[in-house]
């Protein structure tokens, strides 16, 4: 590759570049800025996301590649990119008041922030497994960083160890599997592996099995699901929002990815185990979800539930259904607003170092804060997929991709599980609405409210008006495919 | 020659590796550890891979290794705060040494069976494995990756100072 | 070559289950830690073993991105370790029951 090539390529890159500069700039200006102005550098960060966000548009109608094919910056990773800078935006916003509360150090946070999702964006459009690699684990890596960052407490710190001993076993797997795809083929270039593909031979099969269990245990689905709950009960309430959309989203880009582009022939029966994968997500995170005491448990249990409907689309997008696929990329962006919308109430609600946790801690905030409890109810309605929300309109896309490709048992397993987490999205409310207990709630926090107004209305009239999103989720879904 | 030494540093880097899975002195644990990637950076040798084999040693065996075995001092471990369930040890070992069986018969019947494109000693140039060679790869082609490495360690750093900086008020 | 490259292989894939074993049975943090290292380390004797057989260098910089990102996750996972003993002077923790949630 010559250096004009690098050259080119560089400029190509420019949302994970500005992200990745805002970040040094942040871990640079923070020791030579005193005292309570430290948080002032908060500005940076959000102006950092929104270049990314501004610089990211050029991919969303052009197509090029870069650094001789190891990213491919189609409209797919500029749609997945959105995601990302969504999240991460409004988590910023949210860890504003959070940090204060908890008494959080807040630049090297915004600065872990950005470089895990500069590393998702490296994920969405990587074709070449040591980019892949190392942008999984710079991802991962601040992500288990940022689970453990409340170094008082010591449920936060077991998470961050958790979690990185699991990822660090998922990611020893991850890595034994492409050294056997790359055994086989000779290459680590995606496009290259398939065109050499062949089911006869082992060390395909057994390369691909351990490269999918790897990105399996990213998105928490079912035989690798456990972890979940206590890593996301542990994590501090935004990190928590966080990486339930920002890491499953990317676990979701580079899983298609490699299943659509590198492994696509590897198995008939690959559908099948697939199948059974997604229908026990859906359930195993819906009856746990319905025992729990805390709120942010139960949250992570849903948020295996949603693992499993959104596994549906995939599902369907290996029997050839090219809406699964535009199905799967909204159901991300969906979940994207209400799951993080969910989590910032929550956010808004911890006062005092102590977290809003469990379903106590919500009662009676109809009474005292009603717009809160709208904006909450709001996200609730959505996850359990109520019209007229964003959530109905990304389940009923979901479970049409998988009626148009003959999956009816999915489809009804689907629409059984969303009818019984109805139940405990619900309990909140009721919790909400009608509890009796004295709480206390936090002043007004003007950032938090700014990104739960903001969250809010995005999931009512995506919700009501979903056409134009709908759109941009069927044109990424055909760049992709390109038959 | 070549076999004989392939199996003594094949058995020790195995025997390395059980030690430190099984010890229940950490100090021993990471000495075992130091032993089976010098074994392994060794077999790397045979591999034409000079060096990967240095950075191995240099790097692995030794910058790695020496974090390793500062937390073991720094924390003063006592060897009861590490003790193996001793109950379940001789059917977890029974286990382990089936498994190991039953990995090593399949993955040999599984890599002859995969690998059509070995040629036994495919020709290689002059400079693969030494530094110029790496370093024309690692620079050129995979340029990308190498900068990631760069974002990687930058996270690191910022982890370690915001996990383990005490807080003094 | 005198040793098939078969041999290096079937040796990696012992040294995986290993570690395998001692992260699922080991209670103590640092001990996870190490057979985290050794699967690691497999996985580049694999990488450079295949790079061998094939005459090309790419495993061998996958090995040196590897052993990076290994340093990376020693680095952070001492950090947490040393942080955790602190606070409750035990390293005890078990992954299985971890998983069990």
């Amino acid at each position: 590759m010559s250096i004009s090539e690098i050259l080119r390529s560089t400029l190509l890159i420019g949302p994970e570049i500005s992200l990745i500069l805002t970040g040094i700039i942040l871990i640079i200006f923070d020791p030579l800025i005193n005292g309570k102005r430290k948080n002032e550098l908060f500005w940076i960060v959000l102006i950092g996301l929104v270049i990314a966000f501004l610089l990211n548009l050029e991919r969303l109608h052009t197509e090029a590649s870069a650094f001789s094919g190891a990213l491919s910056l189609d409209v797919f990773s500029g749609y997945f990119n959105v995601i990302f800078i969504i999240s991460s935006f409004f988590a910023v916003i949210l860890s504003r008041e959070y940090l204060i509360t908890m008494n959080l150090k807040s630049n090297e946070y915004y600065a872990l922030i950005l470089f895990s999702t500069s590393g998702m964006m490296m994920l969405s459009s990587a074709k070449e497994f040591m980019s892949i690699f190392l942008g999984f684990e710079i991802m991962s890596i601040s992500v288990y960083i940022l689970s453990g960052f409340n170094r008082e407490s010591i449920r936060s710190t077991e998470a961050g160890i958790k979690y990185l001993i699991l990822g660090g076993f998922s990611s020893a797997i991850l890595l034994y599997g492409i050294a056997l795809i790359y055994g086989a083929s000779g290459t680590i270039f995606l496009d290259e592996i398939t065109s050499k593909f062949d089911v006869q031979n082992p060390l395909y099969l057994a390369g691909s099995a351990l490269i999918i269990t790897g990105f399996i245990f990213k998105i928490g689905a079912f035989p690798l699901h456990q972890w979940v709950p206590d890593i996301y009960e542990g994590a501090p309430m935004t990190v928590t929002g966080f990486m339930s959309v920002g890491v499953k989203a990317a676990a979701f880009a580079i899983l298609l990815r490699v299943l659509l582009e590198g492994v696509y022939q590897m198995d008939a029966n690959l559908i099948y185990v697939l199948w059974l994968i997604s229908a026990f997500t859906m359930t195993i995170g819906n009856l746990g979800a319905i025992v729990q005491k805390s709120i942010k448990r139960m949250l992570a249990y849903s948020s295996i539930a949603h693992a499993g409907y959104a596994l549906i689309g995939v599902v369907a997008t290996l029997r050839g259904e090219e809406i699964g696929l535009s199905s799967v990329l909204y159901y991300l962006f969906a979940y994207t607003f209400m799951n993080l919308g969910a989590f910032g109430v929550l956010a808004y609600l911890s006062r005092d170092g102590k977290e809003c946790d469990n379903y106590e801690d919500v009662s009676g905030l109809w009474s005292k804060k009603p717009l809160i409890a709208i904006a909450l109810s709001i996200f609730l309605f959505s996850l359990a997929g109520l019209p007229p929300t964003i959530g109905f309109f990304a389940k009923y896309r979901v479970f049409l991709s998988a009626i148009k490709a003959d999956f009816y048992w999915l489809a009804i397993i689907g629409i059984l599980n969303s009818v019984i987490s109805a139940y405990y999205y619900l309990r909140v409310l009721v919790y909400a609405y009608m509890g009796e207990e004295e709480v206390k709630f936090p002043s007004f926090k003007p950032a938090s409210a700014f990104a739960i107004t903001v969250l809010t209305i995005a999931t009512l009239i995506l919700g009501i008006f979903p056409f134009y999103s709908w759109d941009f989720a069927l044109k990424a879904a055909a760049s992709f495919l390109p038959n | 020659m070549e076999d004989i030494l392939f199996y003594i540093f094949a058995a020790a880097s195995v025997a390395g590796a059980l030690l430190v899975v099984t010890h229940n002195n950490p100090v021993v644990s990471v000495l075992s550890l130091v032993l089976t990637l010098f074994s392994t950076a060794v077999l790397f040798v045979f591999l034409l891979a000079d060096f990967i084999a240095a950075i191995q040693i240099l790097v692995y065996a030794g910058a790695i290794m020496v974090l390793f075995i500062f937390t073991v001092m720094y924390l003063n471990l006592r060897k009861e705060a590490l003790a193996f369930d001793s109950k379940s040890v001789p059917i977890k070992f029974g286990i382990l040494f089936v498994i190991l069986i039953v990995v090593a018969y399949l993955s040999s019947l599984g890599f002859k069976r995969g690998l059509q494109i070995t040629g036994e000693g495919t020709s290689t140039s002059t400079n693969f494995g030494t530094v110029e060679g790496v370093g024309e790869v690692l620079f050129t082609k995979y340029i990308l990756p190498f900068e990631l490495t760069s974002v990687l360690i930058v996270v690191a750093i910022i982890g370690v100072v915001a996990i383990a900086k005490r807080r003094f008020n | 070559m005198v040793v098939g490259v078969e041999h290096y292989l079937v040796l990696s894939a012992i040294l995986f289950i290993i570690g395998v074993f001692g992260v699922i049975t080991r209670k103590n943090l640092i001990i996870v830690l190490m057979s985290l290292e050794l699967m690691l380390n497999a996985a580049n004797l694999a990488f450079v073993a295949f790079s061998r057989a094939l005459g090309d260098m790419t495993g061998q910089v996958f090995m040196i991105m590897a052993i990076t990102v290994a340093a990376a996750e020693v680095a952070v996972g001492l950090a947490f370790v040393v942080s955790i003993y602190t606070h409750r002077e035990t390293l005890d923790i078990d992954v299985l029951k971890m998983l069990k949630g």
